[in-house]
C-alpha cells in the first residue's frame, strides 16, 4: 500500500502543494470540508488560472479529492499515520452530473441567509457538479411514520406548485385526503417553527392539496401482474395500505372486510364532521382502480365466511391480518354491566352507521341508549380522541348535557388539543381529576348515577405521565342516564376461532416477527392495532402497512428477510441554529371554521380548509430545516439521473506518510501538533506551500511513482475505421440538434464503421459503450460530437469538469488511463491506439442556434463531416520525444541556493551548481545548456538564484538571445519564470523557503515531462520562418523560441513544452508552423467537407 | 505547360547568352540556401525543354520580379515577365506559391472580383479631407484600407498614406475623386499568375474609372501605378487617362512647386529605398528624390541605389520566409550603414516588409531605423496656403 500525503484544506496553498507533490509522483489525498475546492480562501490568481489549476487538481491521476470531508481519526506517527475520513454525502453523482442547472430551476428551497438554492453550483469552484445542501432529514419528515417528504411538499406548496406537492404525497401514502383531516400530525409536533411561535399547519396543507386534486390526473402505470395473490383482512388504513402497495408491485390483492362499509375504524370510529365519508370513498376508489378488490360483510375466521385455511386453499399465497382493535376495554367497576353503560366505540359505530346505511336497527339502538332524547344526561369516561368524538357527536344529536370525566388533568390528555378545544366550544363540559367508582342503577331502569372520587397527581407512572392518586373521602355522585366508556380498545381475536396457529401475546395482540411482520404461522402477516399495544394513528398504520407490504413482497419473492430494508439508513436530523430573521414570529394562518350555530345542527365538516393563497402563506412559514426538503423535484428534473438522495456517508481508512494542514488546524477538530510528519501551511501562501511540498517529497521519496508514459502513437498506415458518437447531453444538445438525423447522415460516409447517439457522453456508461464499439468494430479513430472542443492533453480556461471527465473516461489524457473507472486505456499492449477527434456541437450548434434547430442540425452535421474528414486525413509525423532526465542546474548562490540544492538532492534529482556567471544559455533536445569554466553544463531544469537585484539582472541577461526576454512570472510566487523548466528564487523572499519551493517546482515539472506526448507538438519549417517572434508572443506556454544566428534564425517549438493548441500556427504570418493534428491540409479537407465540395 | 515555348518567345528567353550576370545580382540566388537557384539556371531548364524542372525550381514562385536581372541582361531577356506569364500557366494547372497570412490577402482580391463585394471604401475620408465627384483628378487608393487590418500592429502607416495624399492634393486646390467601390488593381494576381481574377478586377475598375470622367489618375502605390498605366491597356482595355504616382504628379511643373512647405529646424538624415515598380518598372527615380530635396531632408544614398537598388524582398504575398527575411535584413543593414535616421520609401509594401523584418527581437536594435512613406512625410510639412505661381 502506498502511503501518500494527506492535505487538509482545498485552499490555494493546499492545491499548490497537492499539484507539486502529485506531479512529482506522490499520491495525494486532498481533503476539503466544503463541497467545492477553492471557495474559502480565494486564489490571488486571475480567475482563468484558478479555474485551470482546480481542474488540474480534480483531473490529476495522483490526487484524490475528498470534498465535504472531515478528519475523524488520526493515529500513528510520521511515515505511518492511520487516518479515518468521514465524507458527508454530496447527494449528486460526480460521474454523471452535467452541471446543466435544470435542478436549480426546479428546487423550491432557498437556503436561509443566502440567495442560493438547496441544490447549487458555484462559479470558479470544482468539482463543477451540483451539490445538495442537506444537513439531514427535516424533523417533520423524520417524524412522519408514513415516510412522507413533509418539508418537500410544504416547500412546493409555498411556491404554489400544488400538483407536484400532491404527487409527492401520493408517492408515499395512499390516503392524503384522510390524513389531511384526521392525522395526529407528528410532523407538526416536531416542527421547529413551534420554537418561535406555532408549528406550521402541515396537516391542513396536505388537506388543501389533496382536495385540490381529488383524483390524480395521471396514474403512474402499474407493472404487469405477477400472478401472485394476497388476501388482506380488514379494510382500515393499515390493511388498505398493504393492499395498495402490493397492487402497485403487481400482486392481485383481495381485501375482506367484516363491516358493511369500507374504511375500518375511520368509517365507524370517526365522526363525519371530522372526516366526510366522500373523502374515504374517493381515496378508496383510487385504490380499487389499481385492481384491489374489497369484499364487504365478509368475516374471516373459523366461525366466519372463510377460515385462514380456506384462504390459502383459495389460492392466496399470503394473508395479512389488519383487523384493528374494535373491542373496548372495560373499567372493571361495579355496575358496568348495567344497561345504559355503553362503549364509546360502539356508540360511534352506531351513530356513524345510522348515517351511512339505511338500516333501522342502528337508529333503534341509538334511541334506546338516548332514552330521554335531548334531555339524556351523559358522562363520557376517558381523555382520548374517542371521548372527544363521542361527546361532540352527542352534542350534534342534540344531547344537552354531555360531560367528560377524566382522571388526570388537561396536560395528560391523549386527545389532540384542537379536538379538546373544539369540544369545549361546542358545549361539552370536561371535569378533570375525577375517577369513577361504581355505576348506580338497576337492570330494569338502567343507569341512575355514577359515583366518583376526586384525584390528585402523584409520581409519574410507566407512561411518564403523573399517576392519579385518589383523595380519601372525596366521593360524590353524578346523576346520569348514560355512561360511555372511552378508555381504549383491543383487537377482537375471537373471530379467528380455534386452530388458527397464531400466537397471541399477553397484551392480547398478535405476535409478529419484528422485521418480517409475519405471525407464528408462515405466510400469515399482521399489521396495525392488531399487533401493537399502543393505539395507532392512521398515519402510523399506513407506515406499518408500507413496511409490511415490503416484507410480504420479500417473502413471496423468496428474499431473505434481512434484505427487506425499507429505510434503514441512519440519517441525522437536521437541526441548525435559527437566524435572527427566522426568529421573528409570523402567526399561523387561521383556518376557516364552520360557524358554531351550524355545527351543532349538522354533521358538516367543521374545518373548511385553506384557500390557495392561505396555503401558500402558511407554507411559507416553514423554516426549511433540511435545508434540502427532499421534494425530489431535482430527481425528476435531472436527465442524467445524477441525484442520489439516499447517498450514504462514507468512512474511509487511509495509511498516510505525511499530513499537510493548509489553514487553521482547528477547523479539523483534531489535535494536529506540528511535528514530524505534520506540516502547517498558511492558506494563501503558495511559496510556503511549495517549500513544504519539497520537504514532504524528501520524507516520502520511496513512495514516488513516476507518472505513466504515453502509449504508442496511431499510425497513418492503417486504413481509417471511424466510429462516430453524437452526444445528446439530455436536452442541452438534443433539444435543438436533431441528433438522430445527424447520426443517420454521418453513418453513410466513407470509413464510418459505426455511428451512435449517446445520451450523455461524459458518463462512465458512455465511455464503456465507446470502448465496446472500439473493440467490437476494431475502430482506430473515434469522432465524438459533444461539448469538448479538442482532444488535446491540456486544460484551458474553457474546459469544464465534464469535458475533463469525458476525456479522462476515454483515456484521452496520457497520464490518465483509468481514473474515474476501471477501463481500458487508450493504448495497451494488445490494443490498437485510437485517434480521438472532438467536435463541440453544444456551444457551436445547440446554443448559438437555439432559435433555429434545422440550422443547428445542419451545422452539427457539417462540423462532424469536417472532423471525420480530418480523422481520415494522414497524420503528419511527430517529432522525437525529447530526452528529459531528472537533473537540475543551479545558477547563482547564497543561502537559497544551499536550501534548493539540499531539497533537490532530497528529491532524488541530480543537481549541479554553478556559482559563476554563465555565458549564453541554450536549449537543445530537452536540455538547457550553459557554457562555463570552459565546458558545457547541461540539465533538464534550471534554477536561477540571484543573491540580489543586481545579480538577477545579470543572470536573466544570459538568456537575451532568446525572445522574449526571460522574466519572472508576476503570478509565479517568486519561483516561476515565463519559461517552463527555468525557475528562479526571488532574492526578496526568505531564502530557505524560496529555495525549497523552487526545488519542489523543479520536481513537479520534471514529473510532468515524463508523460508528455509528442504528437501534439507544433513543428516549424525553418525555410518559411521569418523569426518575427509572433509565435513567441502568442504562446501561453512559452514553447516557441527563436534559435540560431543570422542568417539562419528560426523559431523552434520546444516539444517538451508545447501542448499542440495551434495558436502559433494560426498567427504565423508566413505559414511556417504546422500542428500535425491540425495542419493546413487537415483544414483544407475540413473546409471542403463543410462547403460540400 | 505546352505553351511554355511561346511564352519564352514573347519574353526573349531564347536570347539568353548564359553570361550569368543575372545570377550575380539576383537576391534570391544569394539567400536561397536549400538548393542552388538562379535566373540563368531556370532559363537554362526552360531552354533545354524541361518544363517540370522549371516549375519545381524554387525561383519559379519566389522570384520577386524586381527586374534587377533585366537591368544587366545584355540580351534583353524579360525574365520577370517570363515568370509572370509562366506562372499563369502553372495556376491553370492548379499550382500556386506558398501564401503568407494564410492566403487572406489573395482571398480579399477574389472577394473584390465579385460584382458586389459590400466594402466600405470611403470610411477613412474624414475630418478636413475634401473629395469631389467631378474633379479632373482621380485618386486611386489601392489596398491601404485593407492593410490596416493586418499591419497596423507592426507600425505600418497604412491608410495614413492615403489621408496624406488627399491632404497634399487639397493643399494644391485639388479635391480629387475617389471611387466608391474601388477594387484591388490586380497587380499581385497578375504577377502570381491568377489572370482570371486580375481581369475581373481590372474590368470592374475600368468601368468606374471611365464613368468618373476624370482625366488623370494619381496613386500612392507604385504597383497600382504600373498596373493601371501599363497592364490595363495591354491586357484588358485602354483608357484615355494619364496615370501618375503621386511623386511623379508633383514633379510636374506648376504643380509640386506650388507646395508651401514649412521649414524644419531639425531635418532628419534620410536614405531612400527605390520601389522596384516605381524605379525599374516605371523608370521613376528622380521625382521622389526632388521632393525629398524640397523638404530639405539630408539624403544619403545607399551603395546600391536607383537602377541597382535591392528589392524589399517579398512580392505578391507569397514565398515569404527565411530568404525574404535575409534580403530585408541585408537591405536594412545597408540603410543603417549610411548613418541615416530614416529610411524613406514610396511604396507601402516596402514599408511592411522592412518593418516585419525589424520584429526579430535579436535584430531589433541592430536594424532599428525609422521607416516612413514619402507621402506622409510630405503631408506633415505642408504650410498654410499654396505658394504663388512662379513667375
Amino acid at each position: 500500500m502506498t502511503r501518500g500525503a494527506l492535505i487538509l484544506g482545498g485552499n490555494p496553498a493546499g492545491c499548490q502543494a497537492a499539484l507539486d507533490l502529485a506531479d512529482a509522483g506522490i499520491q495525494v489525498h486532498l481533503v476539503e470540508s466544503a463541497p467545492f475546492l477553492g471557495q474559502e480562501d480565494r486564489f490571488t490568481l486571475p480567475s482563468r488560472w484558478q479555474h485551470t489549476r482546480l481542474l488540474e487538481v480534480c483531473k490529476h491521476p495522483n490526487i484524490t479529492v475528498w470534498t465535504q470531508t472531515h478528519l475523524s481519526r488520526v493515529e500513528g506517527e510520521a511515515g505511518r499515520f492511520r487516518i479515518e475520513l468521514r465524507q458527508h454525502p454530496r447527494y449528486v453523482d460526480l460521474s454523471k452530473c452535467t452541471a446543466c442547472g435544470d435542478c436549480l430551476t426546479v428546487c423550491p428551497v432557498t437556503v436561509p441567509g443566502t440567495d442560493r438554492k438547496a441544490i447549487h453550483l458555484v462559479r470558479d469552484g470544482q468539482p463543477g457538479c451540483a451539490a445538495i445542501d442537506k444537513i439531514g432529514k427535516a424533523p417533520c419528515s423524520n417524524a412522519c411514520p408514513g415516510g412522507i417528504h413533509v418539508q418537500g411538499y410544504v416547500a412546493l406548496i409555498a411556491q404554489g406548485r400544488f400538483q407536484e406537492a400532491i404527487d409527492l404525497i401520493r408517492e408515499a401514502i395512499p390516503l392524503p385526503g384522510i390524513c389531511g383531516r384526521i392525522c395526529t400530525h407528528p410532523c407538526e409536533v416536531n416542527c421547529r417553527r413551534a420554537e418561535v411561535d406555532k408549528a406550521v399547519a402541515i396537516r391542513l396543507l396536505k388537506r388543501f392539496v389533496a382536495d385540490l386534486e381529488p383524483v390524480p390526473r395521471q396514474e403512474s402505470p402499474l407493472p404487469p401482474p405477477n400472478g401472485k395473490r394476497v388476501a388482506v383482512v380488514g379494510a382500515g388504513p393499515g390493511g388498505i395500505t398493504v393492499a395498495d402497495r402490493l397492487a402497485r408491485l403487481g400482486y392481485r390483492v383481495t381485501v375482506f372486510e367484516k363491516l358493511p362499509v369500507i374504511g375500518g375504524m375511520m368509517a365507524v370510529g370517526i365522526p363525519t364532521y371530522r372526516l366526510p365519508r366522500e373523502v374515504i370513498a374517493r381515496e378508496y376508489q383510487q385504490i380499487q382502480n389499481r385492481g384491489v378488490e374489497i369484499r364487504l360483510n365478509t368475516t374471516i375466521g373459523a366461525g366466519g365466511d372463510h377460515s385462514l385455511d380456506d384462504l390459502f386453499r383459495m389460492g392466496y399465497e399470503a394473508i395479512c391480518l389488519a383487523i384493528g382493535a374494535h373491542r373496548s376495554h372495560t373499567l372493571r367497576i361495579p355496575g358496568e354491566e348495567l344497561p345504559g353503560v355503553v362503549h364509546g366505540i360502539e356508540l360511534l359505530k352506531v351513530i356513524n352507521l345510522s348515517q351511512q346505511l339505511d338500516d333501522p336497527q342502528y337508529k333503534a339502538t341509538l334511541e334506546r341508549w338516548l332514552r330521554r332524547g335531548a334531555q339524556t344526561r351523559v358522562a363520557v369516561l376517558g381523555g382520548g380522541n374517542t371521548a372527544m368524538d363521542v361527546s361532540r357527536s352527542l352534542r350534534r344529536l342534540g344531547v344537552q348535557e354531555v360531560r367528560i370525566l377524566y382522571r388526570r388533568t388537561r396536560n395528560e390528555m391523549p386527545a389532540i388539543p384542537e379536538e379538546v378545544e373544539d369540544a369545549e366550544q361546542e358545549g361539552v363540559q370536561i371535569e378533570f381529576l375525577v375517577s369513577p367508582v361504581r355505576v348506580i342503577g338497576d337492570a330494569e331502569n338502567g343507569v341512575a348515577a355514577l359515583e366518583c372520587l376526586r384525584m390528585k397527581l402523584g409520581e409519574p407512572d410507566a407512561s411518564g405521565r403523573r399517576r392519579p392518586v385518589p383523595i380519601a373521602g372525596s366521593e360524590f355522585r353524578i346523576d346520569l342516564d348514560l355512561v360511555v366508556l372511552a378508555i381504549g380498545q383491543a383487537p377482537d381475536l375471537e373471530q379467528l376461532g380455534e386452530g388458527h396457529g397464531i400466537t397471541v401475546t399477553r397484551e392480547e395482540r398478535i405476535h409478529v416477527d419484528g422485521v418480517r411482520f409475519m405471525t407464528t404461522r408462515p405466510g400469515v402477516f399482521a399489521v396495525g392495532d392488531a399487533v401493537t399495544s399502543d393505539k395507532m394513528a392512521v398515519i402510523e398504520a399506513i407506515g406499518m402497512g408500507k413496511k409490511a407490504a415490503a416484507a410480504i413482497d420479500a417473502y413471496l419473492q423468496g428474499q431473505p428477510p434481512h434484505e427487506v430494508v425499507v429505510d434503514a439508513r441512519e440519517v441525522p436530523i437536521a437541526r441548525r441554529e435559527l437566524t435572527e430573521e427566522e426568529r421573528v414570529p409570523k402567526p399561523r394562518v387561521p383556518v376557516p371554521l364552520l360557524p358554531m350555530a351550524q355545527r351543532l345542527t349538522s354533521y358538516a365538516e367543521v374545518e373548511l380548509g385553506y384557500t390557495a393563497e392561505q396555503a401558500m402563506a402558511e407554507a411559507q412559514r416553514c423554516l426549511v430545516c433540511g435545508p434540502c426538503s427532499e421534494c425530489l423535484a431535482c430527481v425528476r428534473a435531472c436527465q442524467p439521473g445524477a441525484i442520489v438522495h439516499e447517498q450514504p456517508e462514507r468512512l474511509v481508512d487511509l495509511e498516510i506518510g505525511a499530513i499537510l494542514c493548509a489553514g487553521d488546524p482547528a477547523r479539523w477538530g483534531l489535535p494536529l501538533a506540528e511535528g514530524r510528519g505534520v506540516y502547517r501551511l498558511p492558506p494563501t501562501e503558495l511559496t510556503t506551500a511549495s517549500a513544504v511540498a519539497a520537504q514532504v517529497m524528501f520524507d516520502l521519496l520511496t513512495e514516488r511513482r513516476p507518472l505513466p508514459a504515453p502509449g504508442p502513437m496511431i499510425s497513418d498506415r492503417e486504413a481509417a475505421r471511424i466510429g462516430v458518437f453524437v452526444c445528446q447531453c439530455g436536452g442541452e444538445i438534443a433539444g435543438v440538434v436533431d441528433t438522430e438525423t445527424v447520426r443517420r447522415r454521418v453513418a453513410a460516409w466513407p470509413d464510418v464503421v459505426d455511428a451512435q447517439v449517446l445520451p450523455f457522453s461524459c458518463s462512465p456508461e458512455a465511455a464503456e459503450e465507446i470502448w465496446r464499439a472500439v473493440t467490437a468494430n476494431r475502430l482506430n479513430r473515434v469522432v465524438l460530437a459533444a461539448c469538448s472542443c479538442c482532444a488535446l492533453d491540456q486544460i484551458c480556461y474553457s474546459c469544464t469538469y465534464q469535458r475533463v471527465r469525458c476525456k479522462a473516461n476515454l483515456g484521452v489524457f496520457p497520464d490518465h488511463p483509468s481514473r474515474l473507472m476501471d477501463m481500458m486505456p487508450t493504448t495497451g499492449k494488445d490494443r490498437t491506439p485510437v485517434l480521438f477527434e472532438f467536435v463541440n456541437i453544444r456551444e457551436q450548434c445547440a446554443w448559438v442556434h437555439a432559435d433555429d434547430p434545422p440550422a443547428a442540425t445542419a451545422k452539427a452535421t457539417a462540423l462532424l463531416a469536417a472532423a471525420i474528414a480530418r480523422a481520415r486525413a494522414p497524420i503528419l509525423k511527430a517529432p522525437e520525444k525529447p530526452t528529459v532526465d531528472r537533473s537540475a542546474l543551479i545558477l547563482g548562490g547564497g543561502e537559497a541556493a544551499l536550501a534548493c540544492r539540499a531539497a533537490l538532492t532530497g528529491e532524488g534529482i541530480a543537481v549541479r551548481h554553478l556559482e559563476e556567471a554563465p555565458g549564453q544559455v541554450r536549449r537543445s533536445g530537452g536540455q538547457y545548456q550553459v557554457m562555463a569554466q570552459d565546458r558545457l553544463w547541461q540539465a533538464s531544469a534550471l534554477v536561477l538564484i540571484p543573491r540580489d537585484a543586481e545579480e538577477q539582472v545579470h543572470l536573466l541577461a544570459a538568456f537575451d538571445g532568446n525572445a522574449p526576454r526571460l522574466q519572472p512570472d508576476p503570478f509565479g510566487n517568486g519561483i516561476l519564470t515565463h519559461r517552463p523548466g527555468i525557475f528562479y528564487c526571488d532574492p526578496a523572499l526568505d531564502p530557505a523557503t524560496v529555495g525549497a519551493a523552487a526545488a519542489a517546482q523543479v520536481a513537479a515539472w520534471l514529473g510532468r515531462q515524463e508523460m508528455r506526448s509528442p504528437l501534439q507538438t507544433a513543428l516549424v519549417t525553418p525555410s518559411r520562418c521569418r523569426a518575427c517572434a509572433t509565435c513567441v508572443q502568442v504562446c501561453e506556454f512559452g514553447a516557441p523560441q527563436l534559435i540560431g544566428e543570422d542568417p539562419h534564425r528560426t523559431a523552434w517549438i520546444d516539444p517538451a513544452i508545447c501542448v499542440g493548441c495551434g495558436t502559433c500556427a494560426a498567427h504565423c504570418p508566413s505559414g511556417a508552423i504546422t500542428v500535425p493534428h491540425m495542419s493546413d491540409e487537415h483544414l483544407e479537407v475540413m473546409l471542403e467537407q463543410v462547403l460540400g465540395r | 505547360m505546352e505553351r511554355l515555348p511561346s511564352v519564352m518567345s514573347q519574353n526573349r528567353v531564347w536570347y539568353c547568352l548564359d553570361c550569368g550576370k543575372c545570377s550575380a545580382v539576383c537576391p534570391i540566388t544569394r539567400w536561397e540556401t536549400r538548393q542552388y537557384t538562379s535566373p540563368r539556371l531556370l532559363v537554362e531548364k526552360a531552354v533545354q525543354g524541361h518544363p517540370d524542372e522549371v516549375l519545381d525550381d524554387p525561383l519559379f514562385w519566389s522570384c520577386l520580379t524586381c527586374k534587377r536581372c533585366s537591368e544587366l541582361c545584355p540580351s534583353g531577356v524579360y525574365f520577370s515577365e517570363f515568370l509572370r506569364d509562366a506562372r499563369a500557366m502553372a495556376q491553370e494547372k492548379g499550382q500556386k506559391g506558398e501564401c503568407s497570412h494564410s492566403e487572406v490577402i489573395q482571398v480579399w482580391g477574389r472577394i473584390m472580383a465579385h460584382a458586389n463585394p459590400a466594402q466600405d471604401r470611403l470610411g477613412w475620408i474624414d475630418g478636413d479631407l475634401r473629395v469631389s465627384h467631378d474633379s479632373d483628378v482621380l485618386y486611386f487608393v489601392g489596398c491601404l484600407p485593407y492593410y490596416d487590418a493586418l499591419f497596423k500592429k507592426i507600425g505600418c502607416e497604412g491608410i495614413e498614406i492615403a489621408r496624406a495624399a488627399i491632404r497634399i492634393l487639397n493643399h494644391l486646390g485639388i479635391e480629387p475623386q475617389v471611387l466608391a467601390d474601388e477594387r484591388c488593381c490586380g497587380h499581385d494576381q497578375l504577377w502570381e499568375g491568377d489572370w482570371e481574377t486580375f481581369q475581373a478586377l481590372a474590368r470592374l475598375n475600368l468601368e468606374q474609372i471611365q464613368a468618373s470622367g476624370a482625366q488623370q489618375i494619381v496613386t500612392t502605390c507604385p504597383e497600382c501605378a504600373r498596373t493601371l498605366k501599363l497592364d490595363y491597356p495591354r491586357l484588358v482595355g485602354g483608357h484615355p487617362l494619364r496615370v501618375f504616382h503621386l511623386t511623379e504628379f508633383l514633379a510636374q511643373p506648376g504643380i509640386g512647386d506650388r507646395l508651401n512647405l514649412k521649414a524644419e529646424d531639425m531635418s532628419p538624415t534620410v536614405t531612400y529605398q527605390d520601389p522596384c515598380r516605381l524605379g525599374r518598372h516605371l523608370g521613376v527615380y528622380d521625382a521622389p528624390r526632388q521632393l525629398m530635396d524640397r523638404l530639405g531632408l539630408h539624403r544619403i544614398e545607399m551603395g546600391r541605389t536607383g537602377k541597382a537598388s535591392l528589392c524589399c524582398g517579398t512580392s505578391c504575398w507569397t514565398q515569404c520566409g527565411q530568404v525574404s527575411k535575409n534580403i530585408q535584413v541585408e537591405r536594412l543593414r545597408e540603410a543603417k550603414a549610411t548613418g541615416a535616421e530614416c529610411l524613406v520609401t514610396a511604396c507601402v509594401k516596402c514599408q511592411i516588409h522592412f518593418k516585419c523584418a525589424q520584429s526579430d527581437p535579436a535584430l531589433r536594435e541592430e536594424l532599428g531605423i525609422d521607416i516612413r512613406d514619402l507621402t506622409t512625410l510630405l503631408a506633415e510639412r505642408l504650410g498654410d496656403g499654396t505658394k504663388a505661381e512662379p513667375s
